[in-house]
């Protein structure tokens, strides 16, 4: 520590803008999550609230707790939760990375533009998140339907035929996740690029390197930060995705959300459900964590 | 002065590796570079020197290839590169940021501009050790730039430059981001390198002291043209306008007319002192003709009193007085009404000073140390 040494009063307000982060996580997400946890330990019953509870206070004997992993064992057992996880991972990453494909050239393409045309390009990046998304997905049914626009224009350019089932396929799926998350993509993406001395590129092709040698050399690397950023704020909520697998998906596209949808809504088995949300954050957060710190250790350890 | 303006064998009979004809580059309405010649021989260290906007940095960047000029040519070693990229250019560049790349070791952003070549990896690894020896950083392979100080950064950007073996060395403003006691020291480390390399150094700077110091000669450059070229010490005695002999260092300028012309000298009436000052001129003065003569600081007698001796003599009243340590610098008031600067060195070690304020003091020069300008 360079600065001089904080009073008491300096510190304590410190302490509280450390804390109200904390605080806010502990409140809004660690103490629902506890909830969702017990709920997946209990069991599934007919009344208000649909499940055993797992803390009961028993004349004689004290406090028992009634935790079963009964749920978890369903879950293991039964073939249909495991493909839907690996059909949502699949889906998710192949999304975020289509994502990638699309963003990345818009990013660069935004990171280039000139100061004054840059404002109003990247609000229209933003701008269709300020419509409803359940409006936006339901616009790509109509696009999608078989009497659709995109069909129409296919049939009237004479590259097909007979109009495409395109609606409540993979491919819908796959088309709305990319269009929804898009943003999330190119945002971070932009930051990265934009950070970028210009004059890192100008040394690469001052060092003799081509453009494209110079991009897979200088320019990508050091963009990583801003391309894992954007994978993940893409594959993680399209992990659970329900809305567009339910809205543009058919019934071969089998996502945890809908799973976890179905369970909750369709059977009222709140524990089953509980259960699946937590072994979806489970799967999802610790491989993720463990990235991360092999990341940070890799930044902080040199080259 | 010492240093290269000095002892420097002469390289004017070198090859011309740097010839630009005609340079021109607009920004929108605004002529950056505005019909720039210029010629620079095999191991010369060039600079060009000038103020913020003056066209310095498009210059470099035009000869860099970083920026197309819209009319003029960039012959490099003999051969046309108007418009060729920069990757295809024999030259390389330093830049004023470095622009080291951050997620590489010493050792890699050493051997970048190596891997676009066809080297083997033997010989490659041979260049970077030699470019780390020659800026004396034996031993960083190994680091990152954020784990480098900023002098250590500028000479990994100088081996990788190097490294590449140019024809000719680019700098943009290479030592601008380094504190004042570390510019001195690597000011004449640039110099002794330029030598051992044997290869042109042309670089942009705003700090005259500095071009002085390393360079053979000097570009004067001013709303994109450049107006004199020349070694330190001719752009520094023989300024050929206002505006070099008002940029380079400190200067005392009369205007006025000239109203007598002799053999190699002539007299101007200088409108604000309201007398006759004697400067030699060679060239065709005609009386009548608007001038200006200037005179350095440094060249101007100043004392209680001084005896005549057929120069030019003004007399007025200490002002103000500069004590840099090796220099006093007095502000004489002339009874006229401007001031004029005269400089003495404090060559006496002495508590007192010899001059104080308000003294009537008497300010001479002969004619010779005077340079007589186009008004």
């Amino acid at each position: 520590m360079s600065g001089p040494r904080p009073s008491p009063a300096a510190r304590g307000g410190r302490r509280i803008v450390v804390a109200l982060p904390y605080a806010w996580l502990l409140l809004f997400f660690l103490a629902p999550f506890a909830i969702i946890v017990a709920i997946s330990l209990s069991e599934t019953r007919i009344g208000i609230p649909p499940y055993t509870p797992i803390l009961e206070w028993v004349e004689g004997a004290g406090l028992s707790v009634n935790a079963k992993l009964g749920n978890y064992a369903f879950l293991a057992d039964d073939p249909l939760y495991l493909n839907a996880l690996l059909s949502s991972l699949r889906i998710a990453a192949t999304s975020a990375i289509l994502c990638l494909l699309v963003g990345y050239p818009i990013a660069y393409a935004l990171a280039r533009t000139p100061d004054r045309w840059r404002p109003q390009l990247l609000i229209a990046v933003i701008l269709p998140l300020w419509t409803s998304f359940l409006i936006r997905v339901y616009a790509w049914m109509g696009l999608l339907k078989t009497e659709g626009p995109v069909n129409e224009l296919l049939q009237a350019t004479g590259l097909i035929d007979q109009p495409l089932a395109l609606l409540h396929t993979p491919f819908a799926v796959y088309v709305g996740i990319v269009y929804s998350y898009l943003p999330f993509m190119i945002l971070p993406l932009f930051a990265a690029l934009e950070r970028q001395d210009p004059a890192l590129l100008e040394a690469a092709h001052d060092l003799g390197a081509r453009p494209v040698r110079a991009f897979l050399t200088v320019t990508l690397p050091l963009s990583l930060p801003g391309i894992f950023a954007g994978l993940l704020l893409v594959f993680i909520p399209a992990v659970g995705e329900f809305v567009i697998p339910d809205l543009l998906g058919g019934p071969e596209t089998l996502m945890l959300g809908k799973v976890l949808w179905i369970e909750f809504f369709n059977n009222r088995d709140w524990p089953l459900a509980a259960s699946v949300a937590v072994a979806m954050l489970v799967l999802l957060v610790a491989p993720l964590a463990w990235l991360e710190n092999i990341r940070v250790k890799r930044a902080e350890g040199g080259a | 002065m010492s240093g290269p303006a000095g002892g420097k064998p002469a390289t004017s009979n070198a090859r011309v590796v740097l010839s630009v004809t005609g340079a021109s580059k607009r920004f929108g309405d605004e002529a950056a570079v505005a019909g720039v010649d210029l010629e620079v021989r095999g191991g010369e260290f060039f600079s060009l020197l000038g103020g913020s906007g003056c066209g310095k940095t498009t210059l470099l960047r035009m000869i860099a290839g970083f920026e197309t000029p819209d009319a003029g040519r960039i012959v490099i070693d003999g051969e046309d590169m108007t418009d060729r990229p920069p990757y295809e250019r024999p030259v390389n560049m330093v830049f004023q940021s470095y622009a080291l790349f951050p997620h590489m070791s010493v050792e890699k952003n050493i051997a970048y501009g190596l891997r676009q070549e066809s080297l083997g990896a033997g010989e490659r690894a041979d260049r970077v050790a030699e470019a780390l020896r020659q800026v004396e950083l034996t031993g960083f392979e190994k680091r990152r730039p954020d784990q480098l100080s900023g002098g250590q950064r500028q000479r990994v950007a100088l081996a990788r430059a190097i490294a590449k073996r140019p024809k000719i060395l680019l700098l943009d403003e290479p030592l601008a981001a380094l504190d004042r006691k570390l510019r001195e020291r690597t000011q004449l480390e640039l110099v002794t390198l330029q030598e051992r390399l044997g290869i042109a150094f042309v670089m942009v700077t705003h700090d005259q002291e500095e071009a002085m110091t390393v360079s053979d000669r000097i570009g004067v450059m001013e709303k994109g043209v450049i107006r004199q070229t020349g070694t330190p010490r001719g752009i520094y005695e023989q300024p050929e306008s206002r505006f070099v002999a008002d940029f380079i260092g400190a200067a005392n300028i009369f205007d006025g007319a000239v109203v007598a012309r002799s053999d190699g000298e002539a007299t101007l009436r200088a409108d604000a002192l309201g007398t006759d000052i004697r400067v030699i001129a060679e060239g065709d003065w005609v009386v009548g003709q608007k001038a200006s003569v200037m005179v350095r600081p440094e060249k101007i007698a100043i004392d209680r009193d001084l005896p005549e001796n057929g120069g030019n003599r003004i007399a007025g009243f200490i002002k103000d007085i500069g004590y840099l340590g090796d220099l006093s610098i007095y502000h004489v008031k002339t009874d006229a009404g401007p001031v004029v600067q005269a400089s003495t060195a404090n060559s006496l070690h002495s508590t007192e000073q010899p001059l104080t304020w308000d003294d009537r003091v008497v300010l001479t020069w002969p004619a010779r140390n005077g340079v007589l300008l186009p008004g």
